[in-house]
């Protein structure tokens, strides 16, 4: 279990993380933010890339830094990934199983192992330049669980893949998330609703929301309309168009807002949840 | 870390923009060792092949900049760094595969280099280790380590300046340059703007302490065999230091805060410690075209030093005893007693060049006062004790003593010598021969790790005996036949058969002369012979060959006339013109050119005394010209100078050369001007020579006209 206590952390004079507090259990997170809302920030300080200034971080109830279980328990997957252009998929596992210390008699085995896991088995002998984006973030995940690891931070790793990727890497994780803390780092919220139990929405450096994904949802329970773009006038109090839609040339509204109208509300799903709490509407 | 090191082997390898060129480059090498092994079979100069051998040394070292980037700078590319980092010390065990497979990449190269300069060795068939060990030396600072540095510098600035190619390129462009004598015309530049050598000499102090190189691309200037390469202590400390330095800057970029920290202070402290190093190299040999380069080194210090004539000086004593304590590591240490005869002097003037940097004088009492000005030490008394202990240390740019190699030949001032004597000729350009008129005792004890070869008796770097004068040798330098002693490797080496053939020469000129032989030739093919390394000549006109006591110097003895001839050369006092007393020697020993259009032709001596005479007016203009003058000389002025000047070098010349060819050559009375002028030039006497020129040239036109 990860228990991050009162965390901050500051670039010169901007403080990009301001007094998180989380405890992660093995289960599949999502890390819900906007961009420059601090996500890769934490997961890189709980990566040890960065040093916070203030607060602790435990793992098992030993500090991060200081754990040699921890480091071998991790894998990582940043925002960017990439791997010598030059090597084959094996060969490349096979660098980081060095990396990673794992045992040679081992390394064949969890390389087999972890390129099945995200159905890279047949590309093992190609080179890396010759796979495809999605291969590759694929292959990055492969390359974060080598060594049977335990706790995994996916940076932003749906960016960029289409939506076919997209949902082999939703497929890939729910394969993975037995036993595991897996932290996920994204914006895209359906990401998040397809393979996560839990969803962290993070703000300015701060934690507004961390429970389940259906907790999430029901903070937007009575606050989501459809109306008609007429109707746009009538409500009453705060609010926020989250879609326009047109249905039989007409064009509609979906609506998030603060207070009841006297429409039928919609049932909310996870993006409207996020948006009540980033927009203040909750 | 095997399996790291072999994948980023492999990275290399089927990187085309690496591995491509990499082969080439080892193709061109091998036809390279084709061009210098051709060389050799053309010339038979095993230094200029090694010379030729270098150059190429900072196109490697950049080649192994762009490959040790290129290959580090993949992890950056290819985005890996973030994740690497997370792995237990991953990015340095990544770095430490690189640098692995780097060090391979280099290794080919470098053992390539060795294997050929030790088949050329043995190829050469000379058998000297002291040259085989130099070679190998070479091999490994200039083939190896030079090689890791380029390595290392590139996988630094991948580590520092990731991807800013251009910088990268910049600084790999802007390191080479400092490796070439490229510098020379940029260096320059503030003493034209401000007439200072200052900025000149900390531009190549920065530059020295860049230099990867044994021999900078563009650099003429000839290996001494004496010497070397150079291979000084701090050339390898400077060596390990750019390896370790970039190292340091590596890691800094792997390890957390606090072991960043510590790097980085580290780092610093190794900095200072090599810069501190570097500030007291002590004696190196310096072959560019700076200011403080031994060719041009003391000219320029007594051009710009006041004319001091120190001709005839009489020092009022003699040294009797020298007791010489010698320590030799990157500089000379000496304390050097010295008995004189003369207690009751008001005055003691001694003269050590300037280089040498004074600590102390004393006598068996302790220290006493004394003035340093230039090359002369002023001590009002000795308070009656006859012995004065001098301690000093320091450095001359030619006459270097180091861990390399020591060349301090018996008369130059590097040891305290009676009276006020001149170390440079301005007019003949070159070193005053200063040696004494009397013999002393001499007992010399050397601290040093290089065998020395002295004119006085003795072994294991202590010798004893009498003489004129102490000289130094060592390095690559042997005792190549009995009693003479030369660098091995030069083709040119002294033989006995040449010193006993110019003893015969210089009998029968004698005889041709009817003059007696002086002492200095009576048995001098028994003394002791010492070859001056032949690039001493570069800067001195005047020191080819010294005739001491009991020993010789010399730059040239590749037979017996021209020994002979640069023998009588030293026998003569410099008082004519250096045309003139060319001719005269040329003629005296039958070496005129027959062929030249000037013994062809004959002398109108009416047109030579007239030259003679509008030589003279020119001079007279130029008489009292110093460089302080010549500074401040009005641009409109200048113009008139440079015709006159240009005048005056051109009749000076064509007045010497006729003058010598129509006295010595043509003239009816040549043997007897032959007997005048040798009477002339042995003499104290101060007649102007073209004075006497004169005299004799309007005798024989009074003698033709009755």
């Amino acid at each position: 279990m990860i228990v991050i206590n009162n965390l901050s952390k500051r670039f010169r004079k901007k403080e990009v993380l301001h007094s998180i507090n989380l405890q992660l259990e093995n289960r599949v997170y999502g890390l819900l933010g906007a961009n420059g809302a601090g996500k890769t920030t934490l997961i890189r300080c709980l990566a040890g890339l960065y040093e916070p200034q203030h607060g602790e971080m435990l793992y098992n109830n030993e500090p991060i830094h200081k754990s040699k279980s921890f480091r071998q328990d991790l894998g990582y997957l940043p925002q960017a990934f990439g791997m010598f252009q030059e090597l084959t998929l094996y060969e490349m596992m096979d660098y980081i199983c060095s990396l990673k210390n794992i045992a040679k008699s081992k390394c064949a085995s969890e390389i087999t192992k972890a390129l099945t896991s995200v159905n890279l088995e047949n590309k093992g002998r190609d080179r890396i330049k010759t796979l495809s984006g999605g291969m590759v973030r694929r292959a990055g995940i492969a390359q974060a669980i080598l060594g049977d690891t335990k706790v995994m931070l996916l940076d932003e790793p749906t960016a960029g893949l289409d939506p076919s990727e997209r949902a082999r890497f939703k497929n890939t994780v729910n394969a993975l998330k037995k036993d595991r803390t897996i932290l996920i780092s994204t914006h895209i919220v359906e990401d998040v609703d397809a393979c996560c139990n839990s969803v962290i929405v993070i703000d300015e450096g701060q934690v507004l929301f961390n429970g389940s994904c259906e907790e999430l949802r029901n903070i937007a329970i009575n606050k989501v309309y459809m109306i008609n773009e007429a109707d746009s006038d009538s409500i009453v109090g705060e609010k926020f168009i989250l879609k326009i839609n047109e249905i039989e040339s007409k064009i509609f509204y979906r609506i998030l807002a603060k207070e009841k109208q006297e429409y039928q509300s919609e049932k909310p799903n996870l993006e409207d949840g996020y948006m009540c709490l980033v927009k203040g509407l909750a | 870390m095997r399996k790291l090191y072999k994948d980023s082997l492999l990275v290399f390898l089927r990187s085309k923009n690496l591995s491509i060129p990499y082969f080439a480059l080892l193709a061109l090498t091998l036809a390279y060792f084709g061009f210098c092994f051709n060389n050799y079979l053309q010339y038979s100069e095993i230094f200029s092949v090694a010379m030729w051998l270098v150059r190429p040394c900072i196109f490697l070292i950049a080649f192994f900049i762009y490959c040790s980037y290129e290959l580090a700078i993949k992890m950056y590319d290819n985005n890996m760094v973030e994740y690497l980092k997370i792995y237990g010390q991953g990015l340095w065990k990544a770095y430490g595969a690189i640098i692995l497979c780097l060090s391979t990449i280099v290794a080919i190269p470098s053992i390539m280099f060795f294997a050929f300069v030790v088949f050329m060795y043995y190829y050469i068939d000379v058998y000297y280790l002291p040259f085989l060990i130099h070679l190998m030396k070479l091999s490994v600072l200039y083939f190896g380590l030079s090689f890791i540095i380029g390595m290392m510098l590139g996988t630094a600035m991948a580590a520092k300046l990731k991807n800013k190619r251009l910088a990268v390129y910049g600084f790999a462009v802007i390191f080479m340059l400092l490796n070439t004598t490229f510098t020379e015309a940029p260096f320059r530049i503030p003493y034209l703007l401000f007439n200072s050598y200052r900025t000149e000499r900390m531009l190549y102090y920065i530059k020295d302490f860049l230099t990867v190189v044994p021999h900078e691309l563009g650099n003429n200037f000839t290996i001494a065999p004496i010497y070397g390469f150079p291979m000084e202590p701090i050339r390898w400390i400077l060596a390990v230091f750019w390896g370790l330095f970039p190292l340091t800057l590596i890691l800094t970029e792997c390890f957390n805060r606090k072991t960043k920290k510590a790097l980085i202070a580290a780092s610093c402290l190794m900095v200072l410690l090599v810069i501190g190093l570097f500030s007291v190299r002590g004696s190196t040999l310096i072959m560019d075209m700076r200011v403080d380069s031994y060719p041009f080194a003391d000219p320029i210090y007594y051009m710009d030093s006041p004319r001091e004539a120190y001709d005839g000086y009489e020092a009022g004593f003699i040294v009797e005893e020298y007791e010489m304590n010698l320590t030799i590591s990157n500089e000379l240490h000496a304390e050097v007693e010295v008995t004189i005869d003369n207690r009751d002097l008001d005055n003691y003037e001694f003269t050590l060049y300037h280089g040498y940097i004074l600590m102390s004088v004393g006598t068996e009492d302790g220290e006493i006062p004394f003035t340093r000005e230039g090359d002369y030490i002023s001590i009002e008394s000795l308070n009656g004790a006859d012995r004065v202990i001098f301690k000093y240390y320091g450095k001359s740019p030619k006459f270097y003593a180091n861990r390399q190699a020591i060349a301090l030949p018996a008369y130059f001032a590097y040891y305290p010598k009676a009276g006020r004597t001149n170390i440079w000729d301005l007019d003949r350009y070159g070193y005053v021969v200063n040696i004494s008129p009397n013999e002393s005792d001499y007992t010399v004890n050397i601290r040093s790790d290089l065998e020395i070869f002295c004119n006085l008796a003795g072994s294991n770097n202590s010798f004893r005996g009498k003489s004129n004068g102490v000289s130094l040798f060592a390095g690559m330098y042997e005792e190549i036949a009995e009693n003479i002693y030369a660098e091995p490797m030069r083709s040119d080496l002294p033989k006995r058969e040449y010193i006993r053939e110019a003893q015969e020469i210089l009998i029968d000129i004698f005889n041709r002369l009817e003059r007696p032989e002086p002492e200095s030739v009576i048995l001098f093919s028994d003394k002791r012979f010492f070859q001056m390394p032949q690039n001493f000549s570069l800067n001195s006109n005047t020191d080819d060959t010294v005739v001491m006591s009991d020993h010789i110097t010399s730059v040239f003895c590749n037979n017996g006339p021209e020994l002979a001839e640069n023998i009588m050369e030293s026998i003569i006092k410099p008082k004519a013109n250096i045309w003139f007393r060319g001719g005269y020697l040329s003629y005296l020993f039958n070496r005129q050119d027959e062929s030249d259009p000037l013994v062809q032709s004959a002398v109108d001596l009416n047109l030579l005394l007239e030259e003679i005479d509008e030589w003279r007016s020119l001079a007279g203009k130029f008489s009292d010209m110093n460089g302080e003058k010549r500074k401040n000389v009005s641009e409109k002025d200048r113009a008139t100078r440079i015709a006159d000047e240009r005048r005056r070098y051109d009749i000076n010349q064509i007045v010497n050369e006729k003058a010598a060819k129509y006295l010595f050559y043509e003239s009816p009375r040549k043997e007897e001007n032959l007997r005048i002028f040798f009477d002339y030039f042995t003499s104290e006497s101060e007649e102007d020579y073209l004075g006497l020129v004169e005299r004799l040239v309007r005798e024989e036109l009074e003698h033709d006209r009755n």
